[in-house]
């Protein structure tokens, strides 16, 4: 079975690192894992390769995480946001279009694992 | 605003960089210190901003925390890097604490010896030093003048 494909999208280096030892953390650690400092990076990373799951930042510059989830609509490729920002209206914005989870920073292990679980289904 | 600042951030430094902080208003930044400042705007119903001050000893500690590297590893823009995620969480757990809809600016990284900040049309709010690894830095909460 090929590894899960996950695509971490945020503007600062350090936090991409986080994220990726946070997944390892999690149990993650076969996942294949890429990385985009922002959304048009993220476009160009999945039409290299197209991953299953996409991990973004919301607010990034050149283009945010809602206008990368916007313009994958169709693809069938799923995005969490991950964000300083977990207000109950971002939470809603984000689930209105379509986003599958969103976990506020500052986050551990266990919160990727809650959000990860119904979608990777271990 | 102190109570809720001296809460977020130690929430944000003991889960997220494994540091452990204490509000310590006893002390100031030794003169002289070469030092980060990230900022943070906020717009909306509250207009202001959220500022975070750390040495750079510190800010090197931090970023080798963030990214699993030695802090003689830590290079210039790896610190700013750091300190300017650092400023972005801080600040969007204070937005929560706001009125709704506020927005959150992308966060801008200074550096230098005796740094002072000035936003035009924003007084202090809140200012809250705190003590990690013997080192003091400060996190400030500044307001438009209504």
């Amino acid at each position: 079975m090929d590894p899960l494909r996950i695509l971490v999208v945020d503007d600062s280096r350090a936090m991409r690192m986080i994220v990726r030892r946070c997944l390892r953390e999690a149990g993650y650690g076969d996942c294949e894992v890429t990385e985009a400092g922002n959304g048009l990076e993220a476009l160009d990373r999945i039409r290299e390769a197209a991953p299953d799951l996409v991990l973004s930042d919301w607010n990034m510059p050149e283009m945010n995480g809602l206008e990368l989830l916007k313009s994958l609509k169709g693809t069938g490729i799923r995005l969490g946001f991950i964000t300083s920002e977990g207000t109950p209206e971002m939470r809603m914005t984000a689930m209105a279009s379509g986003a599958q989870f969103l976990v506020a920073k500052p986050f551990t292990a266990e919160s990727f694992q809650r959000a990860l679980k119904p979608i990777i289904g271990h | 605003m102190r109570e809720q600042i001296s809460q977020i951030t130690q929430d944000i430094w003991s889960s997220f960089l494994g540091l452990e902080v204490q509000p310590d208003n006893a002390q100031a930044m030794a003169p002289g210190t070469r030092s980060l400042t990230a900022c943070v705007q906020i717009t909306g119903p509250w207009q202001g901003a959220v500022a975070v001050e750390c040495p750079q000893d510190l800010a090197n500690t931090v970023a080798a925390s963030m990214m699993g590297m030695e802090p003689a590893e830590v290079s210039k823009e790896d610190a700013q890097d750091a300190l300017g995620e650092l400023a972005n969480i801080t600040g969007g757990n204070v937005k929560a604490l706001l009125p709704e809809p506020c927005r959150l600016s992308l966060p801008a990284v200074a550096e230098g010896i005796e740094l002072t900040m000035r936003v035009p049309g924003l007084v202090l709010e809140a200012e809250v030093p705190f003590d990690c690894l013997g080192h003091t830095f400060v996190v400030r909460v500044l307001r438009r003048k209504d």
